[in-house]
């Protein structure tokens, strides 16, 4: 009995990485097998892994509540987290599966992205910054593992071609590793000057965890603006917002296609992670700064909105406008700290948007970004010229096509609309005064932000859906081949957009349905 | 040595690093320039360790694990680039445009 008590006391927060870190050990003990059934198996296996993982973050945080110690703490934001890391991982894992499955290095990548998902819930629940930087590195290092082990393909293809064949693939190969290691290099750079704020912060005072620093922000906020500049601009640059985005476009253009999927779904959740960590942080002294911090990041939000907007409304790349997308939603956590500063929302309010933000991404960007897959992989190329050729060949793909997108936009009974209706009641709430505690000057760098990050996203969807209906036909390319799975997995997120969008708006309206209030489900 | 002087060493050695980062376009001079941001760190912590709280423990653990780790991650990132340059390149180790690049064709071209 004694021994289910501590197991009980254990799930909090330890079992999700435990069963994780588990199925890395069965896994080990036939890495380098070849047999289909095996590769299918650990699929199966990972995905239960996932599954109750998801379970028992869950269960563990209903039973034992709220942990802490020296290293870690989990509550419910991280719980909240969690799931959306492992929900984010299985999407992930079908993908790998779709797409590597049959790659003989297909056991070692559901390794590699398992030990990658584990380090991403360490980091999550991390509290000390010796936790928290070592869990960011491990999961950086296994996010560069499985990049170069996609990209092995390439070098695997030169061992069977001529020679005039083998220096075509050889070029395309290794302007693909290039870019692989601008880009890591290019994060080493950002976690160094992370490395370097965290020992600015421990000369300041002895911080050592981010409580420590949460409390003693008051007392020492006069030493505290250049360390805060530094990690402000670590994550700039982790981000990779505009003008420092080439490493991180050129490597989901040139790379795999599932390693796309990888930076654009998985590499972000740190940064916004860190965010929401800082953002608490801060806001302590936000009486105190408040003129400096609220130009600051409108400036941000202003700079990357354009650069990410201008880009998605030019470029004629596919996987360009994909990746410009993911960064126009993720400049919307930088727009939420600056409503959150202003107080305009709560801190609860805060990270409703930022969640708002992600679910965005897994259910309204994602169906989207597998179809511009599907039309890369009918046309052979990533030009957006090609989109109406095959969306015209099945009507199922441009029904989702237009929903995923309406979505995008916010429309209402849409899951987009939750994301895009908190945005659009700013400008009215604001002239009506819902800003008074700012300045005219600072009530307007908050408005021409929103205005600005609204008007460029929406006029890059329009874009997206105009591209849609007036590119070239290609009358010579008459089949096109849609996978079931690939059709199936556009189907399930195209269902989720309605019921979301739908259970959203009974929500809003406060409308009980079979005895149910979903006026608190503003997640989706 | 006073901690005036530790903060002005490390700083000198981070800006220098920042500058070689974005500035230099061959890989070598990139992770130079990225040990120069890292031993500025390592400076900053072991002198603050030192001077101001005397016991150092949890600095010495930090930078240990953290200086492992860089290490380890810059080693895997010119370990595939050694192992994986391909004969038909030659200017495999340098970037045409340092770190970044700030040009137009790379934010709206193709």
């Amino acid at each position: 009995m004694d021994l289910i008590k501590s197991i009980n006391t254990f799930m909090n927060p330890f079992g999700s990485i435990t069963i994780l870190l588990g199925t890395i050990l069965v896994f080990l003990f036939f890495a380098n097998s070849q047999t289909k059934r095996i590769k299918i198996f650990s699929f199966i296996f990972s995905m239960l892994a996932f599954v109750s993982s998801f379970v028992i973050n869950i269960i563990g945080f209903l039973n034992n509540g709220v942990y802490s110690d020296n290293l870690f703490t989990s509550g419910l934001v991280q719980i909240i987290e969690i799931s959306y890391i492992l929900i984010i991982s299985i999407i992930l894992l079908i993908i790998i599966f779709v797409f590597n499955g049959e790659s003989e290095f297909y056991l070692k990548l559901n390794i590699i992205f398992l030990f990658s998902s584990a380090s991403l819930i360490f980091f999550t629940i991390s509290r000390n910054f010796i936790v928290f930087f070592a869990s960011l590195v491990f999961f950086l290092i296994s996010l560069f593992a499985l990049a170069t082990l996609m990209n092995e393909s390439g070098l695997f293809a030169l061992k069977s071609q001529n020679d005039s064949r083998k220096s075509a693939i050889a070029n395309i190969y290794n302007i693909s590793a290039n870019n692989i290691v601008r880009f890591f290099l290019a994060v080493v750079f950002s976690l160094l000057f992370i490395f370097f704020a965290i020992s600015l912060l421990y000369g300041v005072f002895d911080f050592k965890n981010f409580i420590q620093l949460a409390e003693g922000i008051g007392t020492y906020k006069d030493n505290l603006g250049f360390v805060f500049s530094i990690l402000a601009l670590a994550l700039y640059l982790y981000y990779g917002f505009f003008p420092f985005q080439s490493p991180y476009i050129r490597v989901t253009t040139g790379s795999s296609g599932v390693f796309s999927y990888l930076m654009w779904l998985f590499y972000f959740l740190p940064g916004l992670i860190f965010t929401s960590r800082f953002a608490l942080i801060i806001y302590n002294v936000k009486e105190d700064y408040k003129t400096i911090l609220v130009f600051s990041l409108a400036l941000i939000t202003i700079v990357s909105a354009i650069g990410s907007g201008l880009a998605v409304l030019k470029s004629k790349n596919l996987r360009k406008i994909l990746s410009n997308l993911i960064l126009l939603i993720f400049t919307g956590n930088i727009l939420n700290l600056l409503l959150y500063i202003v107080d305009y929302v709560n801190e609860d309010g805060y990270r409703m948007l930022n969640y708002s933000g992600l679910s965005l991404m897994i259910i309204s960007w994602l169906p989207l970004a597998v179809i511009f897959t599907l039309i890369e992989n009918n046309t052979g190329s990533n030009d957006i010229n090609g989109l109406r050729s095959i969306l015209i060949k099945n009507k199922a793909v441009s029904a989702g096509f237009i929903i995923s997108c309406i979505s995008l936009i916010g429309i209402p009974a849409f899951a987009g609309f939750t994301h895009k209706n908190y945005y659009m009641s700013i400008i009215p709430k604001a002239f009506a005064g819902g800003l008074s505690n700012l300045t005219p000057l600072l009530s307007w760098a908050v408005i021409v932000s929103v205005a600005i990050y609204l008007g460029f996203f929406i006029a890059g969807i329009i874009r997206i859906i105009i591209s849609g209906f007036t590119g070239k036909v290609d009358i010579y390319n008459d089949k096109a081949i849609f996978s079931k799975p690939a059709l199936a997995f556009i189907y399930c997120f195209i269902f989720l957009i309605f019921v979301f969008g739908i259970l959203y708006l009974i929500g809003l309206f406060g409308i009980n349905l079979f005895g149910l209030n979903f006026s608190s489900l503003n997640l989706f | 040595m006073n901690i005036t002087f530790i903060f002005l060493a490390s700083s000198l050695l981070f800006l220098i690093g920042v500058f070689g980062s974005l500035f230099f376009g061959s890989v070598t001079k990139i992770i130079i320039s990225l040990q120069c941001i890292l031993t500025a760190a390592v400076i900053n912590f072991l002198g603050f360790a030192q001077i101001l709280y005397g016991t150092s423990v949890w600095a010495v653990t930090f930078v240990l694990i953290s200086v492992i780790l860089i290490f380890l991650f810059q080693f895997m990132i010119v370990f595939y680039l050694n192992s994986n340059t391909y004969q038909y390149q030659s200017d495999g180790f340098d970037f045409s445009s340092g770190l970044y690049y700030f040009g137009i064709k790379d934010w709206l071209g193709e």
